[in-house]
């Protein structure tokens, strides 16, 4: 089996069934943030340009494209730790974005920092924001889907 | 009634296709390209456009670089061969090459005019100055409805490069400064130590 294979299986099937438990998360800002990403996979490296909008009332939504502009993941997570995909993933299963994104989202909150590194057994990510537009974002981000 | 149908299709299909020969005419004698572009993502839910900008350098046979300079660098390099990208001047060891690859080969087919060699892979329509370009495969236009270019009057050059997605969001890649027949410099395409964008435009700028 080609490796290309066994990866796209591995990001289809995601390596983890078990979803996470709900954790509140606490936003201190509101901004929205470019971020450019280097995700590792088992030695191979895909880029992702991210685009965080934060908000300390409404909690964070992430919209993640790859190099080619499409939409790999569009996640919403409410303060009190509730996740919502937007819009389904062509390439990435609900579990890995549930388990890998949201947490990765996580973390980045509560640090705030201009990089960040996240190294586990199933990934890496290189993280760095390239622009922040403070200020108060459109509710229409945050709002849940029916 | 055939004979009808044949006289209203027949002026348009040939009318459709000189542009496109136009094009790839204008172009068949360009041995190199030099632009600048901004890219714009428009997604609905965010009230501006997400902006980045970059160069766009083509070389004949098939070479190609597409490099972002703002508000991240990133360079992505292809020939019929391989493709490479570096991020931050670090060399990537790439998922899923071959996609980019064919991407890549694409673009270079797209601003060398050769639109016919796109036709195992979209249904291709022209307009007035413009040219669209519909994906065949379901899959595909699931994630990419249609890419939309906009051609100068004459349809000696691409534009405006739009890829409209299903759900209404779309990206425009503004081409702008383009300048043709230029000389790049040893290591431009280099896919293991890209010569600098800087580098390259101080060579260009001293070219005649």
């Amino acid at each position: 089996m080609r490796l290309e294979t066994i990866l796209l299986l591995l990001l289809l099937t995601g390596c983890a069934t078990v979803p996470p438990p709900r954790k509140p998360v606490r936003v201190t800002t509101n901004a929205l943030l470019t971020h450019r990403a280097v995700l590792t996979i088992h030695g191979r490296q895909f880029t992702f340009t991210g685009y965080l909008a934060l908000s300390e009332t409404n909690g964070l939504r992430l919209i993640m494209t790859s190099a080619l502009g499409q939409v790999m993941a569009d996640v919403l997570v409410k303060p009190d730790g509730a996740v919502y995909l937007m819009r389904p993933s062509p390439v990435l299963r609900r579990e890995w974005i549930e388990r890998y994104v949201v947490s990765d989202m996580r973390r980045y909150v509560e640090f705030l920092t201009p990089t960040l590194s996240i190294n586990d057994r199933h990934h890496t990510l290189e993280l760095r924001t390239v622009e922040t537009k403070p200020g108060p974002q459109p509710a229409k981000l945050f709002e849940v889907p029916r | 009634m055939r004979t009808l149908l044949l006289l209203l299709v027949l002026p348009g299909a040939l009318w459709a296709d000189q542009p496109l020969e136009q094009l790839q005419r204008g172009m068949a004698a360009v041995r190199s390209v030099y632009l600048e572009f901004t890219q714009e993502r428009h997604l609905s839910l965010f009230t501006e456009p997400l902006q980045s900008e970059g160069v766009m350098l083509i070389e004949k046979p098939d070479r190609i670089r597409w490099e972002t300079t703002a508000p991240f660098r990133s360079i992505l390099l292809g020939d019929h061969k391989s493709v490479a990208q570096f991020e931050e001047g670090k060399k990537l060891n790439l998922g899923f090459p071959q996609m980019l690859q064919r991407v890549m080969e694409q673009m270079t087919l797209m601003h060398q005019g050769k639109l016919d060699a796109l036709t195992a892979d979209y249904t291709i329509t022209v307009s007035t100055n413009r040219i669209v370009l519909v994906p065949k495969d379901a899959n595909i236009r699931g994630m990419l409805e249609a890419i939309e270019m906009q051609m100068t009057p004459e349809f000696q050059a691409v534009r405006e490069i739009v890829m409209k997605e299903p759900g209404g969001d779309f990206t425009r890649i503004i081409m702008h400064n383009e300048r043709r027949d230029v000389t790049f410099p040893p290591g431009t395409f280099d896919q293991s130590k890209p010569l600098p964008l800087a580098d390259v435009k101080k060579a260009l700028s001293h070219a005649p």
